[in-house]
């Protein structure tokens, strides 16, 4: 099913904001043109065709982190226009979130497949207000998003206790080594099987889950002491062409 | 015959099989059976027991029972301090300064050994270590004045359940005396790259949940010991989880071979085979838990090829 709240770019912030707020699942699907038409597809397939690598921007402005790695990936000066036009466009999305959640922007870019994204989870900061902007390109599958209340809170703390800490140590063998998910959990049949699956044993509807369009943008609710979040996990369709996924993350306090 | 093992660099030698205390707080419903059994404990010669510092009613209790026994001064008290903000699962967003200022330290130190009526633990550590806490925050100095005041030991982290790479930076940075953490015969995690680091840099370890909350001490037929619905372990092992761990524990069973008795015994015996483990802490309510935990833990560690074949029982790692 796909996510029924969409919203078109340029927006005005408070009516973007005021959907958000209102948005069931807590999330919006912006649209993007696929990856075939964008002017900068050549320096993303160039990207994508390296090693995976996860990039956060820091105080970095967008040209200059992508300069960055495109320097050190594709060798110097490679791409100028094409990156500038990818940076220009980062720059846009970032300052919409930033309008949306009030408060600063940051952004990273990540090309490598991160294996916990697949298990339904909520972003969560300290700040009061905040929002997160995913634009994966190149992927063949959407995120999925469900609802709050088809979550077994319970059973969900319970199954966290257990797995996070094993799902943060395989995103970080995933990121050096590259090895296969099946391979570093073939002692984990069942576990993989819920990643392939997408079924774990806190959900109680399997079926109610809906999918941003592959290629398309989306934007959603960051859980905070003030705000609920929204609840979504990236697709097993995913792991061997896990895109360039650009990540912004807005918060304020105000 | 109870057998003993270095802390780390602290001189102090503990016993390898420690009085988990988790489990007292059930027991304080029937103090004089704890009083028995811990007696019991000292009896045997074993002299570590592994506390959360901020559990007041427990802490009280094996006050009591250690001045009654007159132990205060024979007993090593392993404690955990807790973060001032509570968190479910490790939080490196909460900076250190919050969760673990010095003062709270201080504060939760000088509380314990009040009621215990210890003058020194041997370790005071901070639960749920995230890495990134090493440099933030005035914990280690706070800690390092505790120690110089002679009221611990140690300094040493504690890790959350399977989380053995937040612990490989501060072992090897030689900053601390000793580590906790989660080993057993399904998460055998740690033996890879953090126990031959902690053997290098002279740090200790305590092997916490060495039966996996009490699964390992499964009947003859795999089937978990049953939890009042007051224990959180009820909802940790919610059904799913609860059968795949029993069906995990039955696959145990044929290596179970004398002088072993039960998974339990083979499970004991194998969280203290690797040489790296200082004391092994189990939770215990009675006097017959304690017996037969001593009881395996003194046939000592494992041969090489039964530890070789438990490798194939890897789960949570």
């Amino acid at each position: 099913m796909a996510l029924p709240d969409t919203l078109s770019l340029p927006s005005p912030h408070d009516a973007a904001r005021d959907r958000l707020d209102r948005a069931p699942l807590g999330a919006l699907e912006l649209a993007r043109p696929p990856l075939d038409d964008l002017p900068y597809r050549d320096f993303v397939r160039a990207l994508l065709a390296r090693q995976g690598f996860k990039l956060d921007f820091n105080r970095l402005e967008p040209d200059a982190a992508l300069a960055l790695v495109s320097d050190q990936l594709l060798g110097p000066a490679s791409f100028v226009r094409a990156r500038a036009l990818l940076a220009e466009e980062i720059a846009t999305l970032a300052g919409f979130a930033s309008h949306l959640a009030g408060g600063r922007a940051s952004i990273a870019i990540r090309t490598s497949f991160a294996p916990g994204d697949l298990v339904w989870h909520v972003d969560r900061v300290q700040e009061a207000r905040a929002v997160r902007l995913l634009w994966p390109i190149g992927r063949p599958a959407g995120m999925r998003v469900t609802p709050a209340a088809n979550i077994d809170p319970d059973i969900y703390r319970a199954y966290m206790r257990r797995e996070f800490p094993l799902l943060c140590q395989m995103d970080s063998r995933v990121l050096r080594t590259g090895a296969p998910v099946e391979t570093l959990w073939a002692h984990r049949p069942e576990q993989l099987a819920a990643m392939t699956s997408g079924r774990f044993p806190f959900l109680l509807d399997r079926e109610a889950e809906c999918e941003v369009t592959p290629g398309a943008a989306s934007i959603h609710r960051v859980q905070t002491p003030a705000q609920p979040g929204a609840w979504h996990r990236s697709a097993w369709a995913n792991r061997h062409a896990p895109g360039m996924q650009i990540v912004i993350t807005a918060a304020s306090d105000s | 015959m109870i057998r003993f093992r270095p802390l780390g660099r602290t001189g102090l030698n503990l016993s390898e099989l420690a009085i988990g205390t988790a489990a007292l707080r059930s027991a304080a419903r029937d103090p004089g059976e704890a009083g028995a059994m811990l007696a019991r404990a000292l009896a045997l010669g074993i002299n570590t027991v592994e506390i959360d510092s901020s559990d007041a009613e427990t802490a009280t209790l094996l006050g009591d029972i250690l001045r009654r026994e007159g132990a205060r001064h024979r007993v090593h008290v392993i404690a955990r301090a807790a973060s001032l903000v509570p968190f479910d699962l490790p939080s490196p967003h909460v900076p250190a300064d919050q969760a673990y200022p010095g003062w709270h330290l201080r504060a939760a130190t000088e509380a314990l050994l009040g009621r215990l009526g210890v003058e020194r633990l041997a370790l005071q550590q901070l639960h749920a270590w995230c890495p990134e806490w090493r440099g933030e925050g005035d914990w280690r100095q706070t800690l390092e004045t505790l120690r110089a005041e002679g009221k611990i030991a140690g300094i040493g982290v504690s890790l959350f359940d399977h989380d053995v790479a937040a612990g490989l930076e501060i072992v090897a940075s030689g900053t601390i005396d000793a580590v906790e953490l989660m080993y057993n015969v399904f998460d055998q995690g740690a033996a890879a790259a953090l126990f031959p680091l902690c053997q290098g840099h002279g740090v200790g370890v305590v092997v916490r949940s060495p039966l996996y909350f009490g699964a390992l001490a499964a009947r003859p037929d795999g089937a978990m010991p049953g939890f009042s619905t007051e224990d959180w372990r009820t909802a940790y092992f919610y059904d799913a989880h609860r059968r795949e761990t029993e069906a995990r524990v039955q696959r145990l069973a044929p290596a179970v071979v004398a002088p072993d008795r039960s998974v339990a015994d083979l499970a004991l015996r194998f969280a203290l085979s690797h040489p790296a483990v200082s004391t092994v802490a189990v939770g215990m309510r009675t006097c017959a838990q304690l017996e037969a935990n001593a009881a395996a833990i003194q046939r000592g560690p494992l041969d090489t090829d039964r530890l070789a074949a438990l490798a194939a029982h890897k789960w949570l790692c």
